[in-house]
């Protein structure tokens, strides 16, 4: 039994009927355990039940949602989905693994920088000095380069 | 152990308890772009997620909206959700509920107005009447609650979530579970008192 229910006894089953309703079912083991003796001794507890049961009839009574309605809901989210962007998983073996859109984002723009710098490397010599220890790289890619302009960085080959 | 009302009636059944384990794959699968896997997750939770969020919401093209904006959101992001023992169900429910808490705290307080028709009706269509006006003040009622309040009733009583599957979705503990649901309760009963007298009345008769 939680801190907020009261011990048993009629304030203990009025507290239960507030929070649970009259379906013994849905009670804590503990707590309809502790009730079921008052219920079936006090005329006044069936009662309270019996009070109960109507109040949660009443509540069923709520209006009710036209479920001829979801054919078409079902249909617009299905022509929705055909419209929305998805994060395709390309290795089924992953399918359980999250992989995280931001990560790819990275690799795709990864990629696309090296891209650029390998067109800027065959054309520019100040590219291959940047990069540094990646020379052997640089060497490679300036060596590819067409344009006669190109200056070799000789510390660098 | 059944559900046995007071007068031996049976009482409403709670819904069966979930074992989803197909839907790892199905939610792989609707991820992927795979239009029939969606097509019967939606088959399957699409009704249930509307009916939480049109208890939430002012009206049933609202909750539509939240329940498709939830579905879409599984298309998008399914290949990357972990599926548990449950299926998908925890995670929509999740994501309905706040969705709905979202709208509704940007909405503020709903006010709801009964529409009561002002021409005299035909005696024998007064009880369908009677039973519809009952019908506005229950879910008017409803509305007035406070949406958490209103969010673990629903939960509780119209879907058969148990305190710690409510927690989980709320984010609190269960003891914040029976408060909640205990204040909603009470609050119903104040709001509904002369609808529940005249069920006592009618039960008696």
């Amino acid at each position: 039994m939680t801190r907020n229910l009261k011990p048993a006894g009629l304030d203990g089953l009025e507290a239960a009927l507030d929070t649970y309703g009259a379906d013994r079912t849905r009670w804590p083991a503990p707590l309809r355990h502790d009730l079921s003796a008052l219920i079936a001794d006090s005329g006044e507890a069936r009662e309270m039940l019996r009070d109960a049961e109507l109040f949660d009839t009443l509540l069923d009574r709520a209006p009710q949602y036209d479920a001829s309605r979801l054919d078409g809901l079902k249909q617009r989210i299905a022509v929705a989905a055909a419209h929305q962007p998805r994060l395709i998983v390309t290795h089924p073996e992953s399918v359980q693994r999250a992989v995280p859109r931001r990560h790819q984002g990275w690799a795709v723009t990864a990629l696309a920088a090296s891209l650029v710098l390998g067109v800027l490397a065959g054309q520019s010599s100040v590219v291959s000095s940047l990069l540094g220890t990646n020379s052997a790289y640089a060497s490679r890619q300036v060596a590819h380069a067409d344009d006669p302009d190109i200056l070799l960085d000789e510390d660098m080959l | 152990m059944a559900a046995i009302k007071t007068d031996g009636s049976p009482a409403r059944p709670r819904p069966a308890a979930e074992t989803r384990n197909d839907e790892v794959v199905l939610v792989a699968e609707a991820g992927s772009g795979d239009s029939h896997a969606f097509g019967v997750l939606m088959e399957r939770h699409l009704g249930t997620m509307v009916s939480v969020a049109r208890r939430m919401l002012r009206d049933d093209a609202e909750a539509e909206d939240v329940a498709q904006e939830a579905f879409l959101r599984l298309w998008r992001s399914g290949a990357t959700l972990e599926i548990g023992p449950a299926g998908i169900r925890p995670w929509l429910r999740r994501v309905v509920s706040n969705l709905c808490l979202d709208r509704v705290r940007g909405q503020g307080r709903v006010k709801v107005v009964d529409e009561l028709p002002e021409v005299p009706e035909p005696a024998k269509q007064l009880a369908a009447l009677e039973s519809q006006d009952m019908q506005l003040r229950v879910g008017g009622a409803m509305q007035k609650l406070p949406e958490r309040q209103r969010l673990a009733l629903t939960l509780f009583h119209f879907e058969g979530l148990s305190q710690i599957e409510i927690g989980n979705i709320l984010g609190v503990s269960d003891e914040a579970v029976e408060s909640l649901l205990s204040r909603a309760r009470r609050q119903l009963k104040v709001e509904l008192k002369s609808d529940w007298e005249s069920l006592r009345n009618d039960s008696e008769s």
